[in-house]
Order: structure tokens, then sequence, then C-alpha cells
């Protein structure tokens, strides 16, 4: 009979520790990564993707002190390597039965849309006047050239139309997370 | 990560990164690419931008059907994904003019006072209590009382400027909401109806009618008596024939023995009235009208 195999606990000191030295880039690695695993969750279907990545990263962390010391490569590609695996048994594990609590859209009131409207003000004006006016002007739907008027921008700001896209990326991303803690910080 | 300013394209086509996030990447590379994903730090930054953009289309309804559902099957997973799609529906309607974008915020400058009043505070008093003589002590203990004074004044002008600013914008968040709905929640909804060609109708009798109440879409679908064309195009127009609203590209698909176009508007653009929508495809080289259509969009 096979022995069981001994519980070890997920260590994410040494996890983090094993992404990087430093304890800033490797927080930034870390959240990134699974920022990517729930991606690509998602992208094979997954209904429940980030119950599944914190799956994957508990395990990876449950392996770093055996693994780190002699592993080779970018970290990165062993997340890769259990997220398939978690993915697959996941798959596997389905086919009996249907899984329960996969998350459904909750339906959301007028208040919250209100409070989204008003936390996005109040985002909007921590911007300096050059990013609100590139992000509003970026984004508006109002704009049936939207196109040819980004074209313009791109000129105007110099760097190509991607740099923009990037550019404007940064900006919304950085007001998405003001979005988020005001939202956070609002009474419920 | 890279400077925007400096960016080199870390793909030249998008669409391998769309197909991506919609579940659509072929088994055979699907591998190589999440490798990439997970181990390049700028490609990832890109996906993530893309993925901001794909959002953006679904929220200004420019994903096609198929794209729409395998968008809402496959992407809408996760809260945060969720929370991202009303963000975004949220900034589009985001109507600023650039005078009031441009202006500067007294108050901001209040708040900015405040807290380095704040901060001055704290460092004084860090600073005077490491000192031995109690008569520093005292006057450290005074200047502290008179900055905190100074900033209960300022927190109180912020605060009072703030409430008016938040007066202002909640009458101006309603009169917006009286004109066009916002839209900021949950899977969006969609009105869709089916409509029949009806150049010789007169649009004042008969019409189909739709109401849009709280939809951020609608979407129209053509019956057509033959499907003579790989593609369409479709334009919305007002009772004076203005063109509000135009798509191409459209496609064909048959739905119990009907030949159907399905053309989605955003609710916005068809405030209540009559409208005309027309059908074009392509005949001997030329784009021709091959039908027309009556709806009515009722008051919300």
């Amino acid at each position: 009979m096979p022995k069981p195999k001994a519980f070890r606990p997920p260590d994410y000191e040494a996890l983090l520790d094993w992404l990087s030295v430093d304890p800033v880039e490797a927080r930034r690695k870390f959240e990134r990564i699974r920022g990517d695993l729930v991606r690509i969750l998602a992208s094979r279907g997954c209904p429940v993707p980030e119950d599944l990545a914190d799956e994957a990263i508990e395990r990876v962390a449950r392996n770093v002190p055996t693994i780190a010391p002699t592993y080779v490569g970018d970290p990165a590609l062993y997340f890769h390597a259990v997220v398939r695996n978690v993915h697959r048994e996941y798959v596997r594990g389905r086919k009996l039965g249907p899984l329960e609590n996969e998350p459904r859209a909750a339906a959301e009131t007028d208040e919250a849309a209100e409070m989204n409207s008003r936390c996005l003000d109040r985002c909007l004006i921590t911007l300096s006047e050059a990013e609100r006016s590139l992000i509003l002007d970026y984004y508006s739907r109002d704009r049936s050239d939207k196109i040819a008027m980004r074209k313009r921008m791109a000129l105007r700001l110099g760097g190509g139309l991607n740099a923009l896209r990037l550019r404007a990326y940064r900006i919304r991303e950085r007001l998405f997370k003001c979005v988020t803690r005001c939202l956070e910080a609002m009474p419920v | 990560m890279s400077d925007a300013t400096a960016f080199r394209p870390v793909t030249e086509d998008d669409t391998p990164i769309r197909d991506f996030l919609l579940g659509k990447t072929p088994e055979e590379n699907r591998d190589q690419l999440e490798q990439r994903l997970l181990t390049d730090p700028d490609f990832s930054e890109w996906v993530s931008a893309i993925e901001e953009e794909l959002i953006e289309d679904y929220t200004a309804g420019l994903l096609s059907r198929n794209e729409r559902h395998r968008f809402e099957d496959r992407f809408l997973v996760t809260e945060e994904r969720r929370r991202r799609v009303r963000f975004s529906a949220a900034l589009a309607q985001v109507k600023v003019p650039v005078a009031a974008a441009r202006r500067s915020y007294p108050w901001l400058q209040l708040a900015a006072a405040a807290v380095l009043a704040l901060s001055l505070g704290a460092t004084s008093w860090m600073a005077y209590s490491t000192r031995q003589t109690l008569d520093e002590l005292e006057i450290a203990e005074n200047r502290i009382a008179d900055l905190e004074q100074a900033q209960r004044t300022l927190v109180e002008d912020y605060r009072q400027r703030l409430a008016e600013a938040e007066d202002k914008a909640s009458v101006a968040l309603k009169a917006a909401e009286a004109s066009a709905p916002r839209y900021g929640s949950g899977p969006l909804p969609m009105v869709v109806a089916t409509l029949f060609p009806g150049a010789l109708r007169d649009p004042g009798t008969d019409v189909p009618s739709l109401r849009l109440s709280g939809a951020l879409l609608a979407e129209f679908r053509l019956e057509l008596a033959e499907d003579s064309d790989p593609n369409y195009s479709a334009s919305v127009h007002d009772a004076s024939g203005t063109e509000l609203f135009r798509a191409s590209g459209l496609r064909t698909e048959t739905l119990r023995d009907h030949i159907l176009v399905s053309l989605q508007v955003p609710a916005q653009r068809i405030p209540p009235g009559d409208y005309s929508i027309r059908l074009w495809g392509m005949a001997n080289g030329e784009l021709t009208e091959l039908d027309r259509y009556y709806v009515r969009i009722l008051t919300r």
C-alpha cells in the first residue's frame, strides 16, 4: 500500500523569494502571474478561473521549498505546468457531475451603477489635466470618427497608434484601480 | 515594462490575442501563447490593453454576434471582469466639455494644503517631542494646536466645497439620465426586434414599436427575401432621413427558414421617435439599397 503523502502547507514567503529577491518586484510578478493564470483558464473555457488559479498557486507554493533549489529557468513556466494539471483535473472532475457554486452575474441595482459613476467622477479629477483630457478624448463614445480621432491624437502626441493605445490603457488601469478602491470605501 | 513613448508593437496583429481572450486559440498554438503570456511582461501588458479594447467594443456593441456570445460565455466569468465592463460603460458615457475638463480644481489645492498642514503638524510634533526642555515642548504644542486649527478650517472648507460640487454633479447626473439612460451594471441588457421589409409602407401607420427601457443595445433582425450578397451594410435614419448610425460587413444567418441580417445599434443613438433602417448590398458593383424597414422607439 503506498504511503500517503504528508500534508505540506503552502509557503507563500518562499514563493515570493523564488520569484525575486526584491520583495516589491516579487509582489508585482506574483500579481501579474496570477492575473495571467486567470486569463489562461478563462480562455480555456473554465467558469471558475480565479478559484483554479488560486489552487494552482497554492500547489506551487507548497512545492517551492522542494523544487526551488534545483529548478532551472523562469518560475512562471512552472506555474504554467501546474495550472495545466489543475485544469485537466477540473475538466475530468466536471464530467462526473455538475459543478456547484459556479458564479453567475449578480443582479445590480441602479444604486450600484450610481456609485460606480460617482466614483469614476471622483477618480477622474485625481488625474492630471493632460491625462484626463487624453482618457476622455480616447474613450468618449460621443465621437463617431473614433478611429480617425485616435490617429490624430497619436500624431499629436507622437510615438504612433500602438504607443497611444498603451498609454491610454495605463491611465485607464489607474483609473479602474482608483474606482475599485473608491467603491470598496463606500458604505454598503 | 517598456516605455509607451518608445513602444515597439509586441504583435503586429491583434487577432490572435483577441482570439485567445475569446477562447478561440487553436489547441496547437495555445501552450506557446500561454507561456509567452506568463514569461514576457511586455506581452502580458499588451494582452491587458487589448482585453480592455475588447471590453470597450463589447460595451459599444461592436462585437459580432458570435464574438458577443463568446465574450459573455468565456470572458465575463469573473467579478473583476464584470466590474471592468461596468467601468468601461461608465467611462464611455462621461460627457465632460473640453473647458470643464481643462479647468483647475481650487478645492483640490485646498485639500493638498490640508494634507500639507497635516504632515507639517506631524513632522513638527515628531521633531519637538525629541527635545528635552519643557519650554520647547510647550512651544511645539502651541504650534501643533495652531496647525490643527488651521487644518480643521481647511478641511471644513474642503468638505463644504466637495458637498457643493457633489450636489452640482448630482443635479447634472439626473439631468443627463433624464435624456439618456446611464448603463452601468450586470450583463449588458439588449432589446431584440425582428423587422420585415416595408419600403412601401406608410411609416406613420402600423409601424412596429419598441421600448428600450434600460437597454444599452437594440438588435434589429432584418428579414431578407433572399441572400444575394456576401456582405451587407445597414444605416439607421431618423424621420427627416438623416443618417444616425451605419454598420457594414454584416452577414446573414438563417433562423427557422428566415434569412436575417442582425444590426446592433447603441440605444443612445436612437432616442424615442420614428426611424427607418436601410439595408444595402452590392449590385453590379454599386452599393444599392435592397430593403427598408421601419421602427418606432417609444418613450422609456
